[in-house]
């Protein structure tokens, strides 16, 4: 009788403790979330303070240094008065949209072609001594070497400026899935093994998942190289396209014009770079602290 | 280069074998062996007198560390032996959820890998393997990258687990103390080539006190004829 109510009691105050416990760590993770925020937004605010800073001292230069020619150097304020007509009359949208349609285009060629490759490659022993010198020597050609070619074979369409983004995207992202799947943990494929996983199974839960932070740095690389060779297959002719804004600018001594291109795909380039990251975190939230 | 020579072994249903020896001894190659991951040169390896050609989840491993999949949570994890047996999923999740239960994680379920301790980790994995009710559970020092006090734990749980599973289990250590606690039979192993030494039986009841007399005295022994393995290892 006496231990039943002992116990009793001990079961209540452990409860009632418990739920003080919950409180206190319910007031903990309220308190860890909002300095959470306050981190995340101070931060929000120093990264723009920064940008602020560097336009205004861009925006100094003229007075700083007087002699300098500033149709050759215009300021922020001078590049933003030649750069509002064009969006309010559409025509800077069209080239952005232009361009971007290229490259994605481009990479999403590269994407499935690269990962392809890199798998087949990596798993027939055969097929990769027979592409090894193939692959390894175009790899080696500078993608931007290979421009002229392909505007004299395809002309100025859409099609050779995509074709050219896709090839030299294509490089690095069949490497990584390559290496990565070459290299996949034997103790990984083991396990899967063991707990008797088919081929299928073991290729779509173990082996691509688990080459996938290779696959990953070769698709961010590819993301950059995409933005670098559409800059050059649309100087090299084109009707459209923020590179062809740009090139057009030169010929008509506009320097703002040029201005407008080069912010303009270093904004996407960094935005490219920013969505990859966030989805990279969203999709795989294991792969930033995994071994 | 041979690994092992003229080794015999026979586990009996439902016991509880632990091998020790130096490193180089060839122990996690016989273990290797029965799992299917290599196959001898010579010789042969049965299961119920089939012979074993090829991993198979009625033989469940668990390795040393970093074996679960962290791109899988604790759940997924365990629930792969499931999906590789097609097991509809509101079964497979039920099964998942009482292996965790069975090694005390059934609230870490949704975590992932990198979220979980050693000691955790290793309990996953332990019921990972078990999830698929296999006849014999190979692991391979399980327990050796995990601190002490944990260890401790981690033993004792996969005493209860066994005998609730009636599971056979190999157990590949180096530590004495860890095989006198856990095996109902110690093989002590021996280098160059590998081959097995001794086979002791600890015939003492469960639980274990490691301050008995009696657990000092099979200490002593298997000390002894670990020594005298290193010996030859080094002449």
């Amino acid at each position: 009788m006496n231990t039943a109510s002992a116990i009793l009691n001990k079961s209540l105050s452990s409860t009632e403790s418990d739920t003080k416990e919950n409180s206190v760590i319910e007031r903990f993770q309220r308190q860890h979330q909002s300095s959470n925020r306050k981190r995340f937004w101070r931060r929000v605010l120093l990264n723009l303070i920064g940008v602020l800073l560097f336009l205004a001292a861009w925006e100094a230069v003229p007075f700083v240094f007087p002699e300098m020619n500033p149709a050759l150097f215009p300021p922020p304020s001078k590049v933003a008065q030649t750069a509002w007509p064009m969006v309010v009359s559409g025509e800077l949208f069209q080239h952005i949209s232009a361009s971007l349609l290229r490259a994605a285009g481009g990479f999403a060629l590269a994407l499935v072609a690269g990962i392809a490759a890199g798998f087949l490659t990596a798993r027939i022993e055969a097929l990769q001594y027979l592409s090894d010198p193939l692959l390894h020597g175009f790899r080696s050609v500078p993608s931007l070497a290979v421009v002229p070619l392909a505007v004299l074979w395809f002309g100025i369409g859409e099609a050779p400026k995509v074709l050219l983004i896709g090839w030299a995207a294509f490089f690095p992202i069949w490497i990584t899935t390559f290496i990565g799947i070459r290299d996949t943990n034997i103790v990984y494929l083991r396990s899967a093994a063991s707990l008797g996983a088919g081929k299928w199974l073991t290729l779509f839960l173990v082996t691509l998942p688990a080459a996938l932070p290779f696959i990953l740095a070769g698709v961010r690389q590819a993301i950059s190289i995409s933005l670098i060779v559409l800059v050059a297959a649309e100087l090299s002719g084109a009707t459209s396209g923020i590179a062809y804004m740009m090139s057009l600018g030169h010929q008509l001594f506009q320097v703002e014009v040029m201005f407008i291109g080069l912010m303009l795909l270093g904004f996407f380039g960094f935005l490219a770079d920013r969505i990859f990251v966030l989805l990279t975190r969203r999709l795989f939230p294991w792969y930033h602290t995994a071994s | 280069m041979q690994a092992l020579q003229k080794v015999s072994l026979n586990i009996g249903k439902g016991e509880f074998v632990c091998l020790i020896g130096p490193s180089g001894c060839g122990k996690t190659t016989l273990l290797h062996l029965l799992a299917g991951f290599l196959v001898p040169t010579e010789g042969e390896v049965r299961l119920n007198g089939t012979p074993v050609r090829k991993p198979g989840p009625e033989r469940g491993v668990v390795f040393q560390e970093y074996a679960l999949f962290p791109w899988m949570t604790a759940r997924q994890n365990v629930e792969f032996g499931l999906r590789a047996q097609s097991v509809p999923t509101p079964e497979r999740k039920r099964r998942a959820m009482e292996a965790l239960g069975r090694v005390q994680l059934a609230h870490m379920a949704d975590r992932y890998p990198h979220e979980l301790s050693g000691g955790m980790r290793q309990r996953v994995a332990v019921a990972r393997s078990l999830v698929v009710e296999p006849q014999v559970l190979l692991m391979d020092e399980p327990f050796a990258a995990v601190d002490a006090l944990t260890r401790t734990t981690l033993q004792q749980d996969l005493l209860s687990l066994w005998r609730e599973t009636g599971v056979s289990v190999l157990f590949v250590t180096h530590n004495i103390d860890e095989a006198i606690f856990l095996a109902e039979r110690v093989v002590v192993m021996a280098a160059h080539p590998g081959s097995i030494r001794e086979d002791f039986a600890i015939d003492l009841p469960y639980p274990r006190h490691r301050g008995s007399l009696e657990f000092a005295e099979h200490y002593t022994r298997i000390e002894l004829a670990l020594a005298d393995a290193y010996r030859r290892k080094a002449a």
